[in-house]
């Protein structure tokens, strides 16, 4: 599919096919176009934005698809987790209401089993002290936390989709390393797939099974997870792996083909 | 992450959910010290006063503050202290009554125009500026040269005056709200429109207009003593400060205490929703940059 804000594509052309299990990897520098996608795929673009194409979740078409159908998949099937924990999460509400609330929105649990699933939930994720962090507001909470709670918000419904867009570059290193590893746990017990936007190919190497590179809203390259590593056909794969600290530098290779859409 | 001041004022506004710690600062501690005492002055006085507002005693007539009359006595013997506090409960009636009018037009517009954005929001805002380009004593008197005068009509009209003003603070505030993340979460997580905008906007977008309705209540204790005061406020008997200070200018120079007193009383109330406003906005404000670690 192909999305524009009004100007020339943002994302050209894209083609991707993601597969129950999969954790695809979605790398580029800002302005690659790859957060765009991620919008797109949940209904998120503004208004000035056009999208051509189609993206088929489960067999339907999401670019097609009314607004109010769109809805009832959106938190259920399928679901997001933001970079910035502090402001994901509404300030004025305790977290325990934020989670209950993806409960009452999809479907009748009663007041007392969501709570209970919303603590469950809370220890999955490693909060401790569940019952009591129930009534805790966001601000009360680490950005570490925070993303926790997110993560069980947006996992609360088992969805077939869950897209990370950034979901630790907010976070400090060692935080970092603890959601990564809570991720991973999550993922097999509670998600179908994922799509996980970001720029940190360390990240891509601990959880994803496969990887697409994006450059200027294009797709370059796409392979499972160790053959890119090793064997990158891409120039541009090539230089994202040589900009890797730790690497042996070679010459300056030239700039890939190519103009993304924002100079950032 | 570095949030300016201006990004930040109006982002994490306090609400009836979040709890009050101790950001109860001095101005909001004294400004509500000053409405206490104000009300308690408007309440508590008539009922332990030996005094009616109206009870007319020619041979108390203009005597000066005493130990019979705290606040003395004006030119047809009314005890002084007694009318100031009936004064009181039309101006705190009269103040609260108009924003809370105000309120309930002008928030609901200024969250529509703000979210919506596009045509309606010009739809909403271009009549609104017209009539936010009237002198505000000026709608005031218009109203009422229209639909008379009392405390009936002086309500709405002191709150037309308003409506504009309280939509404009709150379009702004809903226009910052509505970008930040977490409705944009909401959104994600399948939200309808109506729910994002009741459950997430509008309560983050609520906190300057809590500030600026202190500050109009004190503007609008102004208004009805400037209407009053020209004899287009409440209807005497009804008392009024405004009124006191207009029937009191003939006596100003030698008994100073018939405009004196509702004169000051005018002024500390005034002063106390001032403080409150400034108050308030300090507490609203730092609340959103702290963050616990």
């Amino acid at each position: 599919m192909t999305a524009s804000y009004g100007g020339p594509p943002v994302v050209q052309s894209v083609s991707l096919r993601l597969e129950h299990g999969d954790v695809l990897g979605l790398v580029g520098e800002s302005g690659s176009g790859k957060t765009t996608l991620g919008r797109c795929v949940l209904g998120l673009l503004p208004e000035n934005a056009r999208v051509e194409g189609e993206i088929v979740f489960e067999g339907r078409d999401l670019v097609a698809m009314p607004a109010a159908e769109k809805r009832s998949l959106l938190g259920a099937q399928l679901s997001a987790v933001f970079q910035n924990p502090m402001s994901s999460l509404d300030p004025v509400f305790t977290i325990g209401d934020q989670i209950v609330e993806v409960f009452h929105a999809h479907g009748d649990t009663s007041r007392a089993q969501a709570r209970a699933a919303a603590i469950r939930l809370l220890s999955e994720v490693g909060i401790p002290a569940p019952e009591t962090r129930l009534k805790a507001y966001p601000h009360e909470l680490s950005g570490g936390m925070n993303q926790r709670v997110a993560l069980a918000i947006a996992l609360a419904l088992n969805p077939s989709l869950l897209i990370a867009d950034e979901p630790t570059s907010a976070l400090d290193v060692t935080v970092q390393a603890q959601i990564l590893r809570l991720l991973r746990s999550l993922i097999d017990e509670h998600a179908g797939g994922v799509l996980l936007i970001t720029h940190d190919l360390g990240v891509v190497a601990q959880l994803c099974n496969r990887v697409a590179v994006m450059y200027a809203g294009e797709i370059v390259e796409e392979a499972p997870v160790r053959q890119l590593f090793a064997a990158p056909t891409h120039d541009y794969t090539k230089q994202l792996l040589a900009s890797l600290p730790g690497r042996a530098r070679r010459q300056r290779p030239a700039r890939a083909a190519g103009r993304p859409a924002a100079e950032v | 992450m570095t949030a300016t001041t201006v990004e930040r004022v109006g982002a994490r506004p306090a609400t009836r959910i979040q709890r009050v710690r101790s950001r109860l600062n001095p101005t909001l501690a004294v400004g509500l010290g000053l409405l206490a005492v104000v009300i308690v002055i408007a309440f508590v006085v008539p009922l332990l006063s030996p005094y009616e507002t109206d009870e007319i005693r020619a041979g108390d007539a203009l005597s000066a503050p005493s130990s019979e009359h705290w606040l003395g006595a004006d030119n047809l013997g009314r005890d002084i202290l007694v009318r100031v506090a009936d004064g009181y409960r039309i101006s705190l009636s009269v103040a609260v009554g108009s924003v809370a009018l105000a309120l309930l037009v002008g928030l609901p517009l200024g969250l529509i125009a703000g979210y919506a954005g596009g045509w309606i929001d010009n739809l909403v805002m271009r009549p609104l500026d017209v009539l936010m380009a009237f002198p505000a004593i000026l709608l005031a008197i218009t109203v009422m040269a229209i639909f008379g005068t009392g405390v009936a009509v002086l309500l709405p009209a002191i709150g037309i005056v308003y409506v504009p003003i309280i939509a404009r603070v709150m379009r702004a505030s809903t226009l910052a709200t509505r970008r930040e993340l977490f409705v944009e979460a909401a959104r994600a997580r399948g939200a309808s429109r109506w729910r994002i905008v009741v459950r997430h906007v509008l309560p983050n977008s609520v906190g300057p207009v809590t500030v600026q309705a202190s500050i109009l209540m004190g503007i609008a204790i102004l208004l009805e003593a400037a209407l009053s005061f020209i004899g287009l406020g409440v209807r005497p008997p009804t008392p009024s400060l405004g009124l006191m200070l207009s029937d009191g200018r003939d006596f100003m120079a030698n008994s100073a205490w018939v405009v004196a007193a509702p004169g000051i009383a005018i002024m500390v109330l005034v002063l106390a929703f001032n403080l409150i406003g400034d108050g308030l906005h300090d507490w609203l404000d730092p609340r959103g940059r702290a963050r616990p670690r």
